[in-house]
Order: C-alpha cells, then structure tokens, then sequence
C-alpha cells in the first residue's frame, strides 16, 4: 500500500474505531442473531462505503477548502452550509467528549475515580499538545495508534471465538432476516467517521487516487475489527446482558486478565486516534470559517513556527474538557447516543442530497467518479432517514429536545448573520432561464 | 499577471513578520490558469521569493503548492482582493500540496492584506 493511501486509510479507520463502538455492536445482539449481526457488520460497511465515496467525489471538486462547507455551500447555497458545517463541528466535539467519558469509565472500572480522571485528562493534554506541534506529529502518532488499536482488537476477540458458547441466544429460533434489517443501521455507526480521511487529502493525486483507496481500505479494516468481535461477545456473554453493556469489551475479557489489560489499552488507543483527528479537524475547520469571516477573527491566529491555528485548538480542547464531567449524570449519558445519532443523520442525509444535487449539475464541476450507482446512494439515505426517524419518535427525551434546541438557536445565531448567497444549482437554473 | 506577482513578491520579501512567519520555506508556488494555458512560478527559497517566471514546464521534482483559477482569480488573489479560504470554499479556486505549504500561503495573505 503506498503511503498516502496508507496514512488516509489510517485516518479514517482512527476516526471510526472508538470505545463506543463496542456498546453498538454489543446493542445489536438484543434484536438479532448472532449470525445476522456478523452479516450486518457487513452490509453496513458496503453503505458507508457509499457514504465515504460521496465525500471523496465532492471533496474532490473543492481541492484546498473544508470539503463539507465547500459542497453543501454549492447544493444549498451559504446559510444551510455554514448551519450544516457548525452542526458537524459540534457532533465532532460531542463525540470526543463522550469517547473522553467512556475512558474513564473504563479507568473506573481499573482505579480510584481521581486518578482515573487525572489519566484522562493527561491523555487528552497529551493530544492538544501534540496537535499544536504541527502537522506531522499527530499523523505520526494517527499511524502508530490506529495500527496498534487494529492488532489489539482482533487479539481481544481471539478468547472469546475460542471460547464454548455459552447458551443458545435468545433470538436464534426466529426466521432469520428481520433481525439483520434491524442490525443494519446499528452497525453503520461503526464506521462512522471514515469521511474524515477527505480532510487529509490534500495533493492532485491524493484525490483521484490515493484517497478512494484509503478510504477502501479504512472500510475494510473497521470491518475487519469489528467482525470477529461480533462473532466473540455473543459466544462469552448472554445476548440481552450485552445490549445493555457500556463497555462490553471489557466484559468480554473477564475482569483482571491480561486481556483485560488489553480491553483498557485499547480503550485508550481509541480515544488517542479519534480526538487526535477529530481535533485536528474540527480546528481546521474553525480556522477556516473564522477566515471566512464567519466567526471571531481571533480564531485567525497561527502559531509560530508550526502554523497551526492554536486559538481554535485550544478552544476545541477547552470545549470537550467542560463537556466531559456533564456526562457524568445518567439522564445526560444515555440522552448522547440518540443526540450523536440525530446530528450524524442530518449532516449524512444533506450530504448525500447534496451529492444527488451537484451530480445534476451541467457544468458540473466534478473531477472524479467513482462510479456510485443512484440506487445505493437513495438505499444509504433510506437506512439514515430509518435510524433519524427511529430516534426522534421512540428515544426523544425532553433532555434531548432542548439540547437540541439550543444547538439549533447557537448555530441560527451565528449563520443568519452571514448573507443569503445561491447555491451553484441555483445558479444553473438561472443561466437555463434566461 | 506578472506585475501583480512581482508585485507581491516584492510585498511579501519586505515585510519582516511575512519573512518570521515562514521561515525557512522552500516551495515552488506553481500558479496555473483554468480558462486559459499559461503558468507561472514563484521560487519560494528559505523564506523568500526568489524568482518569478512564466513558466512552460515545470520541475516536477521539486516540492510544489499548486493554485488553479482564473487569470481574474488569480490576480485578484495576489494584489489582495479576494480572500483565499473563500474563493477554494467557492469553488473558484483550487489548491494542491501539503497542509503546511497551504497554511503558510495562507497566512502570508493574512499578513499583507489582514482577515
């Protein structure tokens, strides 16, 4: 594998593997077989290869721009794209803090609480320092973590596909198949994050080639995690205790073994590669809009001599640091899964819209294809507008009403203040008219 | 095209927190037209632009920042009156090389002619 495609792959695979990835797989046992599940995993990798590919080809017609802001902003035209951008800054965030949590719940389950929070909090200082280095010190670290989190999660499944099953699930004497339709969209958000390998690219050839093989490849080694492990829990813990494990992986070790050790390794490998990218790029991304003129200029800062824009870093960091102890009241830490999952739909469903939109387009600008057929595109935004509908009519607390609420007030806030501007298909229609 | 280059390489040289900022960067910034055929180049060298030229072919073995748009573009990029971030989010502008290349091309423009 050449080394772009290797170090794109690596990010998008850092970004999709965390720690609570073993809680959705572990999930998905409550509702389907163990074989379904498997099967699942699968299928959802197929989807997110769709997702993933829809951001290669649009990121490739914006070389040099913050891909999400640029495509939504000729699909939608420049209110829409500054919410949408905003809205995924703020899920980004959302989720290293809860990955930052859910490291210290395994800390907890392995230390007194004090010291478990000092651990996290050297771990995340660890990452903001290394992110204000510059630009090559988090991709070193990206690689080394992400390979090292990869070897460990296929060594921690190992025991368990070993081990005797230890009682027939529940749900094996079912006709197989609607368990696996209900499994599909669980397991989609194991990959969830892939795309941000498109925010690496950032050569000629990167785009046309090296990024849709990375992110191939990323594709192929989430899959490859999580496939064996899918196969391990159900075979070590009873199906319905593992839908209701907050770190699942854990259990599957058995407390104080060294793969219980290797559980907690991993844990922090996960958190380290995906705030190592999710900071990075969420950064980058503020810098951008604040040199758009959208937010403060002061985000405008670069340090000296690493150009890295360390105002917006530290921002971020100081941002996932205050979110973090909040998560330590239930009715918030199990309000976030359905929160991430209704900002993460939104954000694919416009995108793939967007996708649909800018394909239309005559003059399209469109430097790459990759061949994606309509129909999976419309089959990937079936399974999002499933899980969308899914979480706002069965899981929508009043908690999550109003931090939704307030998401939407803080991000209305800050775009009503930029001009209406038309999208690239707007403008299309208009040379048509005339 | 080329006074607007000259111009800002001129700029760029004179002024000391450009010159801080940069450092020791060494790139050619390859400049190619997209409504037309011409090319330019500005040999970036320890920090400093050392030449400008209309350029037929280009050494590709060199580190290169690649930016391609319209003459109109790209002249309005260099004597300062478009802001770059929004021209590439627009989609009239397009740049290639690593991220720490685009950033201190970035940050040049942010030096010189401010947010």
């Amino acid at each position: 594998m050449a080394n772009e495609t290797r170090r794109l792959a690596l990010v998008g695979t850092g970004m999709a593997i965390s720690i609570s990835n073993n809680a959705v797989l572990g999930s998905s046992f409550a509702h389907s077989s163990p074989l379904e599940v498997t099967l699942a995993v699968g299928v959802a990798g197929l989807l997110m290869l769709v997702i993933a590919f829809a951001f290669v080809e649009m990121s490739a017609m914006f070389p040099g721009s913050v891909g999400l802001r640029a495509f939504t902003r000729a699909a939608f035209g420049e209110r829409w794209s500054s919410a949408l951008t905003l809205l995924y800054i703020v899920m980004a965030v959302g989720m290293g803090a809860f990955e930052a949590h859910l490291c210290y719940a395994v800390f907890r389950a392995w230390l007194p609480s004090t010291l478990a929070s000092l651990l996290v909090t050297v771990i995340l200082a660890l990452i903001v320092w290394i992110n204000a280095l510059g630009y090559e010190a988090p991709a070193k670290l990206q690689t080394v973590c992400t390979i090292a989190v990869v070897g460990m999660l296929w060594l921690l499944a190992v025991p368990g596909i070993a081990h005797a099953p230890i009682a027939p699930p529940p749900v094996s004497e079912r006709t197989f198949g609607p368990g696996l339709l209900l499994a599909v969209p669980t397991a989609l958000f194991l990959f969830v994050g892939i795309e941000w390998a498109c925010y690496s690219a950032t050569k000629r050839s990167t785009f046309l080639v090296e990024l849709p093989r990375g992110v191939r490849w990323a594709v192929l080694a989430v899959a490859s995690a999580y496939l064996p492990l899918s196969i391990a829990f159900p075979r070590v813990i009873e199906a319905r205790r593992l839908a209701t494990l907050e770190l699942p992986h854990l259990a599957l070790a058995g407390e104080r073994t060294p793969i219980w050790y290797l559980a907690i390794a991993i844990s922090v490998l996960a958190l380290t590669t995906t705030f190592n990218v999710g900071l990075g790029g969420t950064a980058r991304m503020l810098y951008a809009l604040a040199r758009e003129g959208m937010l403060p200029k002061a985000l405008t800062r670069l340090s000296v001599p690493a150009l890295v824009p360390r105002r917006a870093v530290f921002l971020i960091a100081a941002i996932v640091f205050a979110i973090v102890p909040v998560f330590e009241r239930p009715a918030i830490f199990q309000s976030v899964p359905t929160l991430l999952s209704i900002n993460l739909c939104v954000v694919y469903l416009l995108a793939l819209v967007s996708w649909l939109k800018l394909r239309k387009l005559e003059h399209r600008r469109q430097k790459l294809n990759l061949g994606i057929p309509v129909w999976s595109v419309v089959l990937a935004m079936l399974v999002l507008a499933v899980v969308l509908t899914d979480a706002v009519v069965s899981r929508l607390s009043a908690g999550v009403a109003w931090v939704l609420a307030a998401e939407f007030v803080a991000i209305a806030a800050v775009t009503l203040r930029n001009p209406v501007s038309a999208s690239l298909v707007e403008h299309q229609r208009l040379e048509e008219s005339r | 095209m080329l006074e607007a280059l000259e111009k800002f390489s001129r700029q760029a040289n004179d002024n000391r927190d450009v010159r801080r900022v940069v450092g020791a960067w060494t790139v050619d910034l390859v400049l190619a037209e997209s409504d037309g055929a011409d090319r330019w180049v500005l040999e970036v060298r320890d920090g400093r632009i050392a030449r400008v030229q209309s350029a037929d072919t280009i050494d590709a073995s060199s580190r290169q920042l690649e930016v391609t748009g319209t003459r109109a573009v790209l002249e309005s990029l260099f004597s300062g009156t478009l802001n770059p971030v929004r021209a590439a989010t627009r989609g009239d502008l397009e740049i290639f090389g690593d991220m720490s290349d685009q950033t201190r091309l970035d940050a040049v423009a942010l030096i010189l002619w401010g947010p």
